[in-house]
């Protein structure tokens, strides 16, 4: 009986030190869960600090919470604190501070043990524990001041241990995850810069066919439509003295002799002719053939707009101000059937022509505008983001119109490629902003869902990055 | 971390040196050596220096306790070995061994051998994981609140006071430099992996309980009024009658200590014994560790049985409460000298209930005094305990 008594009491025993460490394993998982996110959501130091101090304070006593970094001249400097009397003082970096540098905690007996903290040692200063920091670019150390020599065991030691831990292990995942992204980035990076490079070639190809094909053309409309008027104009006066010959000539039918005989013939021929009547189809006929040539001139204009990018302007530019002043121009081909929303977030100054980059929006938000066949939303956005190659702003035109299929969207870019109804539009409108936009050193992402909508986004490099 | 246990019968210090240190597979960072005071402690120090490490060791009673791992054999366990070395290699932890004599102040002793472990370990400013000690018996009171001075009241303190083989005062000490019979020694620990740690009395409370009236350093004078060693014959119902004009009570007490409550969790409680050793001309009792005038006693019960299941239910514990995932490498232990004269011939038993519940190497001290440490985190001086320490891997 006694035998089952003492083995009852020691089994209790056991099992509550057994709960206890393990309440205080979970007590300790559920803070560096907490710690993990105060690291990865803090906005900034100061505010990492705070919470670190403050999750830090349920897991184990302290007087005195500081964080030192590690400055140029060896030494480590006081960057936080819970109590602001040590921000800024100094230690040297001896082989204590030095290991838990590298990544070893280290629980002290006694600061008064420790050379480094002879200068720095207060009424409150007994045992201290030392754990490395997760900083983002400075060694740091976390440090814990009790009052009574000897506080810290080796077992605050392990807390600190798995804290370490457990924050390099999320940071090397993270900065891990970073890089995997970062070379995804760089992979489309790449792929955007070959399809880039193919199609500037195909362009460099097709400006300088259409340099020569605008030149060779222009002559012959040029004559063409000059003649064109002096037929239209031609065809009109005929037509005017026709209907004034139909009208003198039956007076002068009325009679025997030779030139009544000779008014009859004409008016007779003019009316077989139906000479009035052809002379007012000519006048039509050379009316269309004014507005075909108008058309090739159109045409040959923006196969010269085309070919002429390399006559760059490379001036600051503001984009929000193209935004609005490029929004004023295309209202009205807008506001009959489109809600416009603009969602502007602030970008840095780009570099090129203001009046380009007006062209290449204004192409956008027309073409966004035709896309939707009744009614609709076109939002333009813009914003910045760090891309590997550096700071990029945006902005994007996207409508909720009727998409593109994708077999299109490989080519919309290319040349006399469009989707219009034919003679509305000459195809060269993409193929322009793609090259403005290029040489401007940026690119034109396009998202499309047929039946949805689609997105365009231009990507520009901003001159400086944020201040 | 390795750890090994080697042991010898041998009864020639010499050639028992020889054996164990070609036992050996490896080079110790760390050796802790128990051994059987038939051996000159100042022979075994000089044979034992070529192992060219910190050694630190004591006398055990009747020999020590050791356990070797496993191989393809059953394990070799000797409850009584001649001499045992316990070795340690644990490249990424550090250790140092510190003595110092006791003279006559013991406590400044303590700190001083304290300090000298804390040199030879490198890391004299950190707190050590674990104090494991060999001291001589008598003062070990004092010599804990010398180590609690230097490096606080919280590092656990763990070992055992030498012994003899029969009370009379031939227990030794010695480590890599020095042997004696008064050494305070002590071994700071900072392991590369955790431990576990369990120190407890294999005792029941009786639920007699007797208040110390009058005492003097480790002598009860008075129980309850009256001289104690009669009031300790009336709860015992005449255990040391013929004793009680003076006279050796050690083995007639040995079942019957007396215990001081320390509060544990939960409400539970665990019980530091007292263990009276003798009658003093004047009717006292003396003990093996001190009392606080004015404290109540509990009187404690024990069994043959009970004891010799006691070490592998300490070993036990010590391994439950490794740290999480952590498999045991090897362990430490102190068990009574007094416990383990009680239960006789039963050591073997003893031994080998500890050998069959782990596959790991163990060294035992059989000691005059244990020091442990509780779950409040206070390192205590006792008598009867059992204390365990496990190392991980």
């Amino acid at each position: 009986m006694t035998q089952t008594q003492e083995e009852l009491r020691e089994a209790l025993q056991l099992q509550n030190r057994l709960r206890q460490q393990a309440e205080a394993g979970r007590r300790e998982a559920e803070l560096m869960l907490k710690a993990m996110q105060a690291i990865l959501e803090a906005a900034d130091s100061a505010q990492l600090y705070e919470q670190i101090f403050a999750l830090f304070s349920s897991l184990l006593d302290y007087q005195h919470a500081l964080i030192l970094e590690k400055q140029a001249d060896n030494s480590l400097r006081c960057v936080a604190a819970t109590d602001n009397a040590w921000l800024d003082q100094r230690w040297p970096l001896d082989q204590i501070l030095q290991r838990a540098l590298e990544g070893e905690p280290v629980a002290v007996v006694n600061a008064r043990r420790q050379p480094a903290w002879q200068q720095a040692i207060g009424d409150e200063t007994g045992a201290l524990l030392y754990g490395p920091f997760s900083s983002q670019d400075r060694e740091a150390l976390l440090v814990f001041i009790h009052p009574q020599p000897g506080f810290y065991l080796q077992d605050h030691v392990q807390i600190l241990r798995r804290y370490t831990r457990l924050t390099r292990q999320a940071r090397l995942s993270f900065e891990a995850k970073l890089q995997a992204l970062q070379s995804d980035e760089l992979q489309r990076a790449k792929e955007r810069a070959e399809q880039s490079l193919l199609h500037a070639e195909k362009m460099v190809s097709l400006g300088t066919l259409a340099a020569g094909v605008a030149h060779e053309i222009n002559n012959p409309v040029g004559f063409i439509s000059s003649n064109m008027q002096y037929i239209q104009e031609f065809s009109e006066l005929s037509e005017d003295i026709t209907q004034q010959l139909l009208l003198l000539l039956p007076p002068l039918m009325k009679g025997s002799d030779a030139n009544a005989t000779a008014a009859s013939r004409l008016f007779e021929q003019l009316q077989q002719e139906e000479y009035l009547e052809r002379c007012q189809e000519l006048a039509d006929v050379a009316k269309e053939c004014s507005d075909g040539l108008n058309r090739i001139k159109d045409i040959i204009n923006g196969l010269r707009t085309f070919a002429r990018q390399d006559d760059s302007v490379s001036e600051p530019i503001d984009i929000h101000q193209c935004v609005q002043t490029t929004l004023r121009m295309v209202n009205n081909e807008l506001k009959y059937h489109c809600t416009v929303n603009v969602q502007l977030q602030p970008t840095g100054q780009v570099l090129g022509s203001s009046g380009q980059l007006n062209q290449v929006l204004t192409n956008l938000l027309v073409n966004a505008g035709h896309a939707i066949e009744q009614q609709g939303t076109v939002t333009v956005a813009s914003g910045r983001k760090q891309w590997p190659q550096g700071w990029f702003a945006y902005v994007s035109v996207a409508d909720t119109g009727k998409g593109i299929a994708s077999d299109d969207l490989k080519r919309i870019f290319d040349p006399f490629f469009t989707t219009k109804e034919e003679g509305k539009g000459t195809g060269l409108g993409l193929a322009i902003c793609h090259s403005i936009i290029e040489k401007m050193g940026g690119w034109i992402e396009v998202d499309s869902q047929v039946g949805e909508g689609t997105r365009f986004t231009l990507w520009l490099p901003e001159s400086a990055p944020p201040v | 971390m390795n750890i090994m246990t080697v042991s010898s019968d041998l009864d020639d210090t010499v050639l028992a040196c020889a054996d164990v240190m070609q036992a050996l597979t490896f080079k110790p960072q760390l050796v802790i050596a128990g051994f059987n005071t038939h051996h000159d402690g100042a022979l075994l120090q000089h044979q034992l220096a070529a192992l060219d490490c910190p050694i630190m060791a004591g006398s055990s009673c009747l020999g020590a306790l050791a356990i070797q791992q496993r191989t393809n054999a059953q394990p070799q366990t000797q409850a009584q070995a001649g001499l045992v070395l316990w070795a340690l290699q644990d490249a990424h932890g550090s250790y140092g061994v510190g003595y110092c004599e006791q003279g006559d102040a013991p406590r400044h002793a303590a700190q001083q051998a304290l300090e000298m472990a804390l040199q030879q370990s490198g890391r004299d400013c950190e707190s050590p994981a674990l104090l494991w000690c060999v001291l001589p018996p008598g003062e070990e009171e004092q010599i804990l609140q010398g180590f609690a001075d230097t490096v606080g009241p919280n590092v656990p303190v763990l070992g055992g006071s030498s012994a003899d083989n029969d009370v009379s005062g031939q227990w030794q000490q010695f480590n890599q430099h020095c042997c004696g019979h008064q050494l305070i020694q002590v071994a700071v620990f900072f392991p590369s992996a955790g431990l576990g740690l369990s120190f407890s009395s294999g005792y029941q409370p009786s639920g007699q309980q007797v208040k110390a009236t009058q005492v003097q350093q480790r002598q009860l004078l008075e129980l309850d009024g009256i001289a104690a060693a009669q009031r300790f014959n009336q709860l015992t119902g005449g255990s040391i009658e013929q004793q009680l004009q003076g006279g050796n009570v050690l083995s007639l007490t040995t079942l019957h200590p007396f215990g001081r409550r320390i509060a544990a969790s939960a409400g539970t409680e665990e019980f530091l014994l007292s263990h009276p050793d003798a009658v003093t001309h004047d009717g006292g009792l003396s003990l093996f560790s001190e009392v606080e005038q004015g404290e109540t006693l509990e009187l404690m019960t024990g069994s043959i049985e009970g004891l010799v299941q006691r070490g592998e239910r300490v070993l036990q514990n010590a391994i439950a409460l490794l740290p999480s995932g952590q498999q045991p490498a090897g362990a430490l232990m102190i068990y009574c000298a007094g416990c383990m004269l009680t239960i006789g011939d039963q050591v073997q038993a003893m031994a080998q209930h500890m050998a069959a519940s782990t596959d790991i190497p163990i060294m035992g001290l059989y000691t005059f005094g244990e020091q442990g440490c509780f779950v409040d985190g206070q390192s205590r001086h006792g008598n009867l305990m059992i204390s365990a320490v496990v190392f991980g891997q």
